[in-house]
């Protein structure tokens, strides 16, 4: 499996969106997200890679003003795909909420999983087209 | 609220985040997350809520669930959305079952029927939301029971290209959840995907047929011909809807992936299909590496740029594509982007480890040797591994004295695997056993605590085996020993190699036993008691070779054995009463000189101190993943780690058959008729500890193991069932499959199994504490083509039970006392339906297997009752546990 989990942090480590895509316990599944954010919180944007060792993975991660997207794929993956499938994933967000922030992943959090599950499933890349994603997940919007 | 364009339409749910959002502590937080969870709990036992109520509470609890607190009920309100006519009810439904639930949860067996359901219906939305459901959480039950719907739906020539794409995605799941589901007549239909005209499709698609030709790529073999072609469409001819275009470039990801499953694949004699693909590649060569100066841009550029690159040095068939990788490489090696630099210290890595000759990448080694210094860890890190790769002997004496330098600044987390790789390199590259003793004592002595046990415990295993080092080894020893500072690790290892060895040096008057005895008292009593004992176990040895030292000795074993340590205490006592024994037959047999460590292991050691011999770099994988040795430090450790109790069994060689022990092997392993991996497996996790693991057309792998709580050994036989070779065999364990387990491959194979041949390693483990993920490892080698393989271990936790039967009269006592602390639990666990009964020897057989000592047994008419007790050693707890276990007959 290419991703083991997506996660969406804030700076404070609270976490916005979790999506396991291996079977850990919830034990298991807290104590990554805090490794997730000691890991990425302490590392400098501007003179450090956007790529860090994890457990035997590898994290690729990006961060958009007050809040830290982190994807966890295998070793020897291609890291500057997920870099820009996180970029892709995010400018969806920013048009889908018409210039998101922080807010609207916390109000709208079921429908951030909706999102995300037209992008990326099975741990697996799904979708890459933005213009297909939005028109997709706005006709489901007006589903009742 | 922030959102225009979404609009959230759950006002309660909004006034609830609203509130939480506003509270100024924890505490209100807590106050008011209680009160709601107290409410929706009183809410839902009301029947006659509507739909949209319970869509709401469902997801207050999903809120409450994503601020970290643990939800233990609204499982059967979500279950009941599921059922919902509502898409955005059913959604809801969903959306918890696949963040609460997880494929291990009982619960998932549950929601199987209305999945079923939404995947057989015919609005496509709800197909969608079963298949997100299915890739997401799926089960080795779901891949049972749904493959072939998630199949139908695959196939169907009516299914939308959104349902289509999920549906290959799903499948991929429950394909990994149970590789059982694949038939070599699907490969066909799972082919065509790629000819699919929405991209989407083929991006999925191409993640589908990569999963599943990596253990059957000769079965995929058709899709490399439209792979190449839609590459070239894509590349060459810029052939791309629009909608796929992502900053001016080819859908980047589809590229990658693409290319990725050119590497599984094999390739096929086909002139113009490869020049086609040389094309390709030479295109994006050319085209893709120039920087520009949208960030976006470049990074999707070079996605695809690296992964050609890994592509060319799969294929490894045209110098001049080659040619452009190194020039690429070099390029991005000095590139001002960071995350550049980064990418190709791995490539490099790679490339290294493919190909003959490293010339071209090591024109790069000032660079190389200055990332080391870098300022992000994780280009130090990349860093560390191409060097280590590169290494050789004629560079490794400049190369050790710069990892010395990092070593003294490396932060913690580097350390362990910087020590490792300085021994390792050491080992191998050495040509003077001077420098390599000097070399590894300098190593100890700057990493002390922070190098792993298995440092200085294979110096000792190379000086033992190699007659050569032994003096100069001894002489080291006394002159470290003899500076004031001495940290304890090195004192561990000086201590042993004196005991041992010092007798071998105590002709000079300058170190003489008498000189090494004072170098020896002047640590002991600062040093920790580990090493104390060590000392002590040193100090026995000098009796015996030196018996007029003893005067000095015996009052030193006196001292210590009124040491607050017991350890210590009863050591320093035998050896006083060993000791001070007027007749030293014992106390000679005792200190016979340490017996030379395996052969086999050290085969590759023996050759410090001939530089006549040639000892190539290591070459040899197919995968990339094999080729990181050190990612986590300890699973390519190369060090042996049983037997390596020196500390004691070096001092009591009456039982060294107890070091041996794990490591003899045995061919005669009684072969499981079936070949269904999972029934095996539970068969050796159950009730037996030896037989088949895995067994194809091409490889039978058997286990035998043994279990000392907390301690375990196995031992993995591979039979190469085909007249060829296997070559580049090599296995790792997963670290991140378990981390209360540390599993070690201790002994490795040699790389190749000859024909009809068979090879051994032997695998340790120690459980720490309680786990339940039992550790993989994945087995990769080359017959042709190279192949992969995951097995999971048997090793489960009950295999550090240990059986302990109490007295049956004392069972409801016992069962009192823990129950009064809540420590019971009860659950009923149903076989199967309509089976008429297991044969009760065999449920005897598997209370037995699972490490129960068995008190009592009562057979009545309806039931048998087993009244059962055991011990759970674990390194860092140890439970007692009973258990009583009814067993019924027929139906309750």
């Amino acid at each position: 499996m290419a991703l083991q989990f997506i996660l969406i942090q804030n700076r404070q480590g609270k976490t916005r969106l979790a999506r396991f895509f291996s079977a850990y316990t919830k034990q298991e599944e807290s104590g990554i997200k805090s490794e997730i954010h000691r890991i990425v919180s302490t590392r400098d944007g501007r003179h450090q890679s956007n790529f860090a060792d994890f457990r035997g993975k590898k994290i690729v991660y990006r961060r958009y003003a007050g809040l830290y997207f982190c994807v966890c794929v295998d070793n020897y993956d291609n890291e500057l795909v997920y870099l820009e499938a996180i970029h892709n994933f995010v400018e969806i967000l920013d048009d889908y909420f018409d210039n998101v922030c922080e807010l609207d992943l916390v109000f709208n959090f079921y429908k951030v999983y909706a999102v995300l599950d037209e992008l990326f499933i099975a741990g697996e890349i799904e979708e890459t087209s933005k213009a297909n994603t939005l028109a997709r997940v706005q006709r489901l919007d007006m589903l009742e | 609220m922030a959102s225009r364009n979404v609009v959230n339409n759950m006002k309660g749910l909004v006034q609830f985040i609203s509130d939480l959002r506003n509270s100024r502590d924890s505490g209100y937080e807590e106050k008011r997350i209680n009160a709601e969870l107290a409410n929706i709990r009183s809410k839902f036992k009301d029947s006659s809520l509507n739909g949209y109520q319970k869509k709401k509470y469902v997801c207050k609890l999903l809120y409450i669930y994503t601020l970290g607190y643990p939800i233990d009920f609204g499982h059967f309100e979500a279950v009941q959305l599921l059922g919902s006519q509502k898409y955005s009810e059913k959604q809801i439904g969903y959306l918890f079952i696949s963040l609460i639930l997880n494929e291990k949860d009982d619960l998932t067996n549950l929601v199987i029927n209305s999945i079923k359901k939404d995947l057989q219906s015919h609005l496509e939305v709800y197909n969608c939301l079963a298949l997100h459901c299915v890739a997401n959480i799926g089960s080795a039950e779901m891949a049972a029971a749904l493959s072939e719907v998630v199949q139908q739906l695959l196939n169907s020539h009516v299914t939308k290209p959104y349902v289509r794409k999920k549906a290959a995605l799903a499948l991929l799941r429950l394909y990994n959840k149970d590789s059982a589901i694949f038939k070599p007549e699907m490969t066909h239909r799972i082919c065509t995907i790629l000819q699919d005209e929405d991209l989407g499709v083929v991006t999925a698609g191409c993640s589908l047929i990569a999963t599943m030709a990596e253990s059957n790529s000769a079965a995929f073999a058709e899709a490399y011909n439209p792979a190449v072609k839609i590459l070239y469409d894509l590349i060459v001819n810029g052939d791309c809807p629009q909608e796929y275009i992502y900053y001016n470039l080819p859908s980047p990801w589809l590229s990658v992936k693409l290319l990725q499953l050119l590497q599984i694949l094999p390739a096929p004699d086909d002139p113009a299909l490869n020049n086609k693909l040389s094309e390709t590649l030479r295109y994006v060569f050319s085209n893709y590496t120039i920087m520009c100066s949208n960030v976006q841009q470049s990074n999707a550029q070079n996605a695809v740029v690296f992964e050609a690159v890994n592509l060319v040095i799969h294929m490894n068939s045209d110098p001049s594509l080659l040619h452009k990788c190194y020039q690429t490489l070099g390029n991005s090696l000095t590139a001002p982007l960071i995350n550049f630099q980064y990418v190709s210290l791995e490539a490099m890595a790679y490339l290294a480890a493919s190909v003959e000759n490293t010339y071209e990448i090591r024109k790069h080694m000032p660079t190389i040797l200055n990332s080391l210094h870098n300022r992000d860890v994780s280009i130090r890190r990349k860093a560390l591994d191409l060097i280590y790769l590169l290494c050789d002997k004629s560079t490794v004496s400049p190369v050790v004295t710069e990892l010395f330098k990092l070593l003294s600044t490396a932060d913690l987390s580097l350390k362990e695997e910087l020590s490792v790789k300085i021994a390792v390199l050491a080992e191998k590259s050495a040509t003077e056993a001077k420098w390599y003793i000097s070399t590894m004592m300098r190593l100890v002595y700057l990493a002390n605590e922070q190098a792993p046990e298995e440092v200085w415990v294979r110096v000792v295993q190379i000086v033992t085996n190699n007659e050569n080092i032994q003096v100069p080894a001894a002489q080291d020893a006394l002159s470290y020993l003899q500076h004031s500072v001495c940290p304890s690790t090195l004192a561990k290892l000086c201590a042993c190699i004196l005991g041992e060895f010092g007798h071998l040096i105590s002709s000079d008057p300058n170190t003489s036993a008498a000189v090494q005895l004072d170098a020896m008292e002047s640590h002991i009593t600062s040093c920790p008691s580990t090493v104390k004992a060590i000392f002590l176990s040193a100090y026995l040895k000098f009796c015996s070779v030196f018996p007029d030292l003893k005067p000095r000795i015996l009052p030193i074993f006196q001292r210590y054995s009124t040491a607050a340590n017991a350890e210590l205490q009863q050591r320093a006592y035998e050896y006083l009463m060993l000791a001070s024994n007027p007749d030293t037959t014992l106390l000679d047999t005792v200190c016979e000189e340490l017996p030379l460590y395996d052969e086999r292991e050290s085969a590759l050691f023996n050759r410090v101190g001939h530089s006549d011999d040639t000892i190539s770099r290591s070459k040899m994988i197919e995968r990339r993943n094999s080729y990181m040795p050190v990612s986590n430090g300890k699973a390519s450790n190369p060090f042996r780690t049983n037997g390596v109790d020196t500390v004691g069994s070096s001092m009591n060689s009456a039982a060294p058959s107890s070091r041996h022990s794990v490591t003899r092997t045995e061919t005669s392993i009684p072969a499981g008729s079936s070949t269904n991996a999972d029934a095996l497996y539970d068969l050796l996790i159950s009730s037996t500890n030896d037989g088949v693991l895995y067994e194809d057309n091409t490889l039978k792998i058997s286990v035998r193991s043994k279990f000392m709580p907390p301690h375990g050994a196995l031992i993995l036989t591979f039979l190469n069932k085909t007249a060829g070779a296997l070559s580049n065999f090599k296995s790792t364990i997963d670290p991140y499959s378990s981390t209360h387990l540390k599993t070690i491959i201790s002994r490795d194979t040699g790389g190749t199994i000859y024909g009809n041949d068979t090879a051994q390693q032997t695998i340790t483990t120690e459980a720490a504490d309680i786990f339940w993920d039992s550790p993989k490892v994945s087995i990769t080698y080359s017959a042709g083509t190279p192949r992969t393989h995951n097995i999971r271990l048997p090793i489960v936790l009950t295999k550090f039970m240990v059986p302990l039967p109490i007295l049956a009269k004392d069972f409801g006592y016992r069962w009192g006392q823990l129950r009064e602390v809540n420590l019971e639990r009860r659950s009923t666990i149903k076989y199967g339906t309509g089976v008429i009964g297991l044969e009760i020897e065999y449920v005897n057989d598997i209370v037995k297997g699972f490490g129960w000592g068995i008190c009592n047994r009562e057979e009545h008419a309806e039931t048998t009752e087993w009244l059962c007790s055991g011990v759970l050693k674990l390194c860092l707890r140890q439970d007692a546990l009973i258990l009583e276990l009814q067993y019924w007959l027929h139906d309750i």
